[in-house]
């Protein structure tokens, strides 16, 4: 039954930007449920400004509605106001296009783009009254699907979802649904459903396989309970980005929201590895997308939705290989149309004059950089491969384009960190202030805003410090408490975090089976939207660990050891686990790694592609 | 003689309606900007730090109203062509265009505007004519001000009829620079008089010069 918007009309003036719940905007896919086999609703575990900025979201809705017989709807968590409102009315979550209660559709899909997202995802179930436990959803209504860089540990929410994709949905997806098709038509049961979807590559039904533990805590066993189900999942991925799909059309949202602008995707993968970086070593192997495609691709979405800002993304814009010829052609289209070019993610050692001066030619935006460490050694140990000759260089490029605001982005907590790298933070800081008063007066401008902002490190799957252990809550004050003393004195600001999420988020990316008792017990007590601050909840955290019997420590502040069987070990996301041991080896060494366009470095993800290599050269096969 | 200006004003009259009646006009404006984007027009931009299309509108509905009436002004470079079907396409149909033409008037000279609100009361429709035959004393706000004024001041005409329990009420009010009255001031005078309405509906029909002629 849908549900009649008239009946919303005084709840909706009783909300902020009321326009989130409504749809109706530009290029939203309606279809006739009547001519539809699959219904699909996209789940996105945040409020409606964060989805519609996701690019990655644009793309799957796309790419699943351009079936005719599949139709895939928006539904997102409402702010606080307005999921009071539902709930207090008696009225389940809705999607945005047919206002259909989420519990009548067919697959519910949910994209993590990130861990403090995970108790929204049972929230969500919970407005659509949908059964949160797998086991309790019986057949194959409300098959419920989880997808996204966060799939790539998919075991704290094993309980819960049915299938996760891992990997890249745009192909998958479809597989997935047109099987899902079958399924129903022939009368399949579910198990045999899930059995039947492992055959698409990427898919992991975790009801198949059952984890066993060691008296330690740490995992002895994990295998399949079913005959048939393969030991190893290995990851999809797209093998050629210029053929793949990319949307013709984007929805124009009629309210502001967060990235309110076109992109385009410039390569999946990075050429850098950067030890901490998880994007870096998920997405590989690196493909590019020629200019042409890009360029054809950036028009199209201009065109159609109007937008006055073209944004190009990547893991490191300035490594696309063409990056000149690139903005030369977008520029094409932009200039005259006072479209405004952004290009974040430029690393600080390889932007040139040119190009800043081009990306900056309709509007002026602040530089943000991140050196991620203040001391070289510390650099070198995350090969994060930038010098303070790549700084002074960037800075001063920057400072005499008239640029007097400048962001540096670090990270406390790093692997091997002492107080001397996070006092060298201070110094970076100092460092840079000083250039800008070394540029000539003439050329600069008077004033300089310096803003070095210091998170805090989580190590993540699939990365070489995926092994580490955590600073703890009194490691990470102690360090703050330097940096506030060290900058005291110093023409620019530091900016510090909280570490309570940070420690959450850290339980959850190497978390395992056993956290689904503790994130049930966190969707009673209404946790949702946790990535936002006033809505992340520590006490409460402690007290569902504490009813759960489960130790956090464990799973943010322990190191493991290289033989330790992990959670998500039975993934193959293409980098393999030799590889990552040889890099963390390298970087309690202080040894940097080449880039991948100096030479491949061996990381075993081109084995994924068809012919067995990446853009940057082949790949021996580990 | 006429001042010269680089630019062609253009006139549209819209509705806002169905989906677009739960955004503000902060969101009109900016969903407006796309649209004169994606209609490939020659638009005028103004030349400031951060180029945008000009753009005027009549006074801005509250949240929750609907209008078949809205008007807006933009700028063609001088010379353009006005391509009226590229233009009528690139808006949503929440936001559907009923006309565009060059105007020969100014904004500034509408003086009054048609509003018909649609509602459920628990008391009859003439006992609802019958208040506002008297002075009805509300507090109203400006951006300057806060006094308690007779609103009927600001009333031009109204007219209420009755179907099915559903009251009808079609009303004229002020809407000019110096003078203007929201119809959510006429809900107000209900609820101070004791009257209870529900369900609610608010939608603009016209706009009109001094004489009460329809403005264009």
């Amino acid at each position: 039954m849908k549900i009649d918007m008239n009946s919303l009309h005084e709840m909706l003036l009783s909300v902020q930007k009321p326009a989130r719940y409504t749809g109706g905007e530009l290029f939203e896919c309606v279809k006739n449920e009547r001519e539809v086999d699959v219904r699909f609703a996209f789940c996105f575990p945040d409020i409606y400004d964060i989805a519609m900025s996701c690019l990655g979201y644009r793309i799957l809705y796309g790419a699943i509605n351009e079936h005719k017989n599949f139709w895939c709807e928006r539904v997102m968590q409402p702010w606080p106001d307005f999921e009071k409102a539902l709930t207090d009315n008696g009225v389940p979550l809705y999607s945005l296009e047919s206002k259909t209660p989420l519990s009548e559709f067919d697959i519910i899909g949910f994209t993590l783009q990130y861990e403090m997202c995970y108790t929204t995802v049972l929230n969500m179930l919970r407005l659509g009254n949908v059964p949160l436990y797998s086991n309790k959803r019986q057949g194959l209504k409300n098959l419920v699907i989880a997808g996204g860089p966060c799939a790539y540990n998919p075991e704290p929410l094993a309980e819960f979802i049915d299938l996760f994709c891992i990997g890249e949905g745009e192909t998958q997806l479809t597989e997935l649904c047109t099987l899902y098709d079958r399924a129903v038509k022939g009368g399949w049961d579910k198990k045999r459903f899930l059995k039947e979807a492992m055959n698409i590559t990427g898919v992991y039904a975790p009801a198949l396989y059952r984890t066993e533990y060691n008296d330690d805590g740490t995992i002895s066993a994990f295998t399949p309970t079913e005959a048939g189900v393969p030991t190893k999942i290995t990851k999809r991925i797209e093998q050629d980005l210029d053929s793949m799909y990319f949307p013709k059309t984007q929805i124009v949202p009629y309210i502001d929201v967060v990235h309110d602008r076109v992109t385009i995707e410039l390569f999946r993968g990075c050429i850098r590895g950067c030890r901490f970086c998880q994007a870096g070593m998920l997405c590989r192997p690196l493909r590019v997308k020629s200019v042409e495609t890009l360029t054809r691709q950036a028009s199209e979405l201009l065109e159609c939705t109007g937008h006055d800002q073209l944004s190009l993304c990547s893991l490191s814009s300035s490594d696309y290989p063409e990056i000149e010829r690139l903005v030369d052609e977008l520029l094409k289209l932009t200039e005259h149309k006072k479209i405004n070019l952004s290009m974040p993610s430029l690393r600080i050692d390889n932007f040139s004059k040119e190009l800043a001066e081009k990306i900056t030619r309709v509007k002026k935006s602040t530089f943000t950089f991140a050196p991620e460490a203040g001391s070289q050694r510390l650099r070198d140990v995350i090969n994060k491969n930038v010098t303070v000759e790549d700084i002074d260089r960037s800075c001063k490029m920057s400072f005499e384009n008239g640029n007097s605001s400048v962001k540096l982005y670090f990270m406390i907590g790093l692997p091997t960190e002492t107080n001397d790298d996070v006092a060298a933070i201070a110094d970076l800081s100092a460092h840079v202030v000083d250039i800008f008063f070394s540029v000539d007066k003439s050329k600069r401008n008077r004033h300089v805003t310096i803003t070095s902002s210091a998170s805090i490190f989580v190590p993540k799957p699939f990365t070489p410090f995926q092994w580490e252990a955590q600073d703890t809550l009194e490691q990470v004050f102690e360090k703050q408490a330097l940096l506030k003393e060290k900058f005291k004195g110093i023409k620019a600001q530091i900016a510090t975090h909280e570490p309570y999420m940070s420690e959450i988020e850290a339980v959850l990316a190497r978390g395992d089976r056993r956290l689904c008792s503790v994130l049930y017990e966190m969707s009673k007590s209404g946790a949702r939207l946790e990535a936002w601050d006033e809505f992340f909840d520590r006490q409460a955290w402690n007290a569902a660990f504490f009813k759960c019997g489960v130790d956090k420590d464990f799973y943010a502040h322990r190191k493991r050891g290289f033989d330790e069987i992990l959670p998500w070990d039975f993934i193959d996301a293409g980098v393999t686990k030799k590889y990552l041991k040889k890099e963390a080896e390298n970087a309690y060494s202080g040894k940097t790694t080449r880039n991948c366009a100096e030479g491949c470095t061996g990381c075993g993800a081109a084995r994924l592609t068809k012919g067995g290599k990446c853009d940057e050269g082949i790949c021996p096969v580990y | 003689m006429k001042e010269y200006v680089p630019f062609t004003d253009v006139r549209a009259v819209f509705e806002k309606t169905g989906a677009a009646k739960y955004f503000s006009h902060l969101d009109l404006t900016r969903t407006v900007s796309r649209a004169l984007r994606r209609s490939r027009l020659d638009i005028w931009m103004t030349e400031g730090f951060s180029p945008r299309p000009h753009l005027v509108f009549t006074p801005p509905l509250s949240l929750g109203y609907e209008s078949v009436c809205e008007i807006m002004d933009f700028r063609l470079n001088l010379g353009a062509e006005l391509d009226k079907d590229a233009f009528i396409s690139s808006f949503p149909p929440a936001l559907s265009i009923k006309d565009v033409y060059f105007p020969e008037r100014k904004l500034k000279e509408i003086e009054y505007a048609g509003y018909t609100l649609t509602l459920r009361a628990d008391k009859p429709a003439e006992q609802i004519s019958a208040l506002f035959s008297a002075p009805v004393m509300l507090l109203k706000k400006t951006k300057r001000s806060e006094q308690i004024v007779d609103i009927t001041k600001f009333i031009k005409s109204l007219d209420l009829s009755e179907n099915n329990g559903i009251i009808k009420m079609s009303a004229v009010l002020s809407c000019s620079g110096s003078e203007s009255l929201s119809p959510a001031y006429l809900i107000s005078a209900l609820a101070e008089n004791g009257i209870t309405a529900e369900n609610i509906s608010v939608c603009r029909t016209a706009f009109y010069d001094g004489t009460m002629n329809i403005f264009r």
